[in-house]
This record gives C-alpha cells, sequence and structure tokens, in this order.
C-alpha cells in the first residue's frame, strides 16, 4: 500500500473517535453530512488533545496507545455529555440550492487551490509541516526540541491541533506526504459548512 | 423582517467575498497544468521551492547523523534555508548558521556538513564538496575535525 494511502487512510482514526460523540449528542439526527462533520472534527481534537496528554505523561505514540487512550476519552464524552443539542428537531433542514452551488464551487476551487499548491502557504513548510515531522518522528510531542535555542521560530505555543492530526498520520504512513498533506486542509473548512449551515438555521428558525 | 434582512445581509456577504477572489480563478488556468506540482511552494513562492527541491534532493545524499548547517546568500535567505531543512533533513540534527540575521556561530561549528544554496564557489578551506545538486551543494568538514 502506497504512504500516501495509508497517510489518508490515518485520517479515518479521529472520524472513528467522533462518531459516537456525535451520535450521542443527536447531531447525527440533523442533516446526513452534518453529523459526519461534527464526528471529523471533534474526532480531531480528541487525538490532538489525547496525544498531547500522553506525552505530557512519557507515554509515546503507538497506533495501540493512541487508539486506545483516544477510544477512552471518546467514549467518556459520548457517555457524560449524552443528549441532543437542545430538545426536539430544528425543524426542516433543506439545503437551499444556490448555497449548495455555492459551497461546491468553493470546494472544487479550494481542492484545485492546494492541488496545484497555488491556495498554499509557505507556513506550512516553515512552521506546521516541520513540527508534525517533528512529532511523527519523536512519536509524541517533543517538548525538549520545542524549548531547544532555535525553536522558538515555529511558534511553540500555538495549539497544536493540525501539526498533531497531521503528525499521528505521518507516523502511520512512515512519512509526511508533503504535496499531498496541504490537500487536506480544505476539508477542514469544507466540514465547517454544514456546522455553520445547521446553527444558522437554529438561529433563523424554520423556513 | 429581522430574518429576511438577516439573509439579504449574508448575501451580500457572500457575493462580496465572492466577487473579490474572482481575480484569483484566471490563475487556474496556469496552475492546472502545472499538475502535479514537484513542491508544495511552486506557485506560492517559485524561489522558496527551488530550495526546497534542492534540500528534498540533498538528503539522501547526507551522511547518517549529520549535524546540518544551512548557508545561504543573506540571513533572510538563510532562515528560510533553515526552517525548510527541520522539516526535510529528518534523521538529522540542522542548526541554523544565522538566526533571524544574528550569526550563531557556536551552534554553527557543531555542525559536520553544509548545506549551502547557491554553492560557494570556490569551496571553502576546510570544507570537501561531496554532493551538488541544482542550485546548491552539500559540503562535509574535513581536515581540521
Amino acid at each position: 500500500m502506497s504512504r500516501g494511502l495509508l497517510f489518508l487512510l490515518a485520517q479515518c482514526v479521529p472520524l472513528l473517535f467522533g462518531i459516537p460523540i456525535a451520535v450521542a449528542r443527536g447531531w447525527n439526527a440533523l442533516l446526513s453530512w452534518t453529523w459526519f462533520a461534527a464526528a471529523y472534527l471533534a474526532g480531531s481534537l480528541v487525538l490532538a488533545v489525547t496525544a498531547i496528554v500522553l506525552s505530557a505523561v512519557g507515554i509515546h505514540w503507538t497506533v495501540v496507545s493512541v487508539v486506545l487512550a483516544g477510544g477512552v476519552v471518546a467514549a467518556v464524552i459520548a457517555t457524560t455529555f449524552r443528549g441532543p443539542v437542545s430538545p426536539g428537531r430544528p425543524g426542516r433542514m433543506g439545503v437551499p440550492a444556490p448555497a449548495l452551488l455555492g459551497v461546491g464551487i468553493v470546494a472544487v476551487f479550494a481542492m484545485l487551490a492546494t492541488a496545484t499548491s497555488l491556495g498554499n502557504s509557505a507556513d506550512f513548510t516553515f512552521f506546521w509541516g516541520p513540527k508534525a515531522v517533528l512529532f511523527a518522528s519523536s512519536r509524541g510531542i517533543d517538548f525538549g526540541a520545542l524549548a531547544g535555542p532555535f525553536a522558538n521560530y515555529g511558534h511553540i505555543t500555538y495549539p497544536t491541533l493540525w501539526p498533531t492530526v497531521m503528525a499521528f498520520s505521518a507516523m502511520l504512513a512512515g512519512h509526511l506526504p508533503w504535496r499531498l498533506a496541504p490537500m487536506l486542509t480544505p476539508a477542514w473548512l469544507l466540514l465547517s459548512v454544514p456546522l455553520v449551515f445547521v446553527l444558522l438555521r437554529r438561529l433563523l428558525g424554520p423556513r | 423582517m429581522k430574518r429576511r434582512l438577516l439573509v439579504q445581509l449574508w448575501w451580500v456577504g457572500v457575493l462580496l467575498l465572492a466577487t473579490a477572489q474572482l481575480p484569483r480563478l484566471s490563475l487556474l488556468r496556469v496552475a492546472v497544468p502545472a499538475l502535479p506540482p514537484s513542491t508544495p511552494l511552486d506557485l506560492v513562492r517559485p524561489d522558496l521551492a527551488r530550495r526546497w527541491s534542492f534540500l528534498n534532493a540533498a538528503r539522501s545524499h547526507l551522511p547518517r547523523g549529520a549535524v546540518v548547517v544551512c548557508q545561504a546568500e543573506s540571513p533572510a535567505r538563510e532562515m528560510e534555508l533553515f526552517m525548510l531543512a527541520r522539516g526535510l533533513l529528518t534523521g538529522h540534527r540542522v542548526v541554523p548558521r544565522s538566526y533571524f540575521g544574528v550569526p550563531t556561530p557556536d551552534a554553527a561549528k557543531l555542525a559536520t556538513t553544509v548545506a549551502a544554496y547557491p554553492c560557494p564557489q570556490p569551496v571553502p578551506d576546510g570544507l570537501t564538496l561531496t554532493w551538488r545538486g541544482e542550485g546548491g551543494c552539500i559540503l562535509t568538514r574535513g581536515g581540521d575535525r
């Protein structure tokens, strides 16, 4: 199996963490694609926090340690915060065709922009990518390296959500696919669209 | 009424944002034929993309466990090369020759290998040319260590 494909498959791990949370919160009762977005984004947060805590207590990242710990965290969250986000269904969730068309155009442009490198940022190769590589090769958050004399250029105090999720995938794949990884960044933007839509629909009421 | 106003305001915002991005669509005419890019920076910073390609090619020519210092024509370029190298030269320790324009001789003298872009002509005393790539080269310290 190619390393790039393995890297993409590793992105399913956050999804696995997030599914029980999304279902427990009742997101699956909303738009069919909203729960998927909520699952991936919540699962990524679980993965990042779990991975940071594992490193803080001195446990190296492995597939077993991260999946087990993340699974426990996800189960605890899903059990503790069970129940719909707000009582009752939010009303008809029909998506206006112009909005769907607009999101579709943005999605195609964003994917093309990152696939061609047009939409990339040099910061990816300066800070976020190297951080992911460092974490993947160290099998954890390398606090020593981050505190090193020539590390402060890399925004060491920034939250490490994206680098940590990428590092876990890079660890499984054996390397960070530098040309492929930026193509995943529009996914974060696009997955937030259905969530924003549902939140706005709740705010504005049924159509 | 409030809802209608909100929706109309939302659409005005959407159209404004979309209109501002329209000129960028023409860039795709250049970008799409160049698929796939050879680096993640081809159309963002072509100069940086060339450095990225150099370092990417250089990593298979570095001695195992080398301590690498990055050398460029100016402190700003040197800092960029250092930051790129931190991500690309995995398995090696990368130290700066200068850090945000401030020379770091104590760190640089730890280096066993120099990743130079561009390659210095002539090769400085005490260094041996071990690999020459597109625009740069790898030099290793010899004799004085």
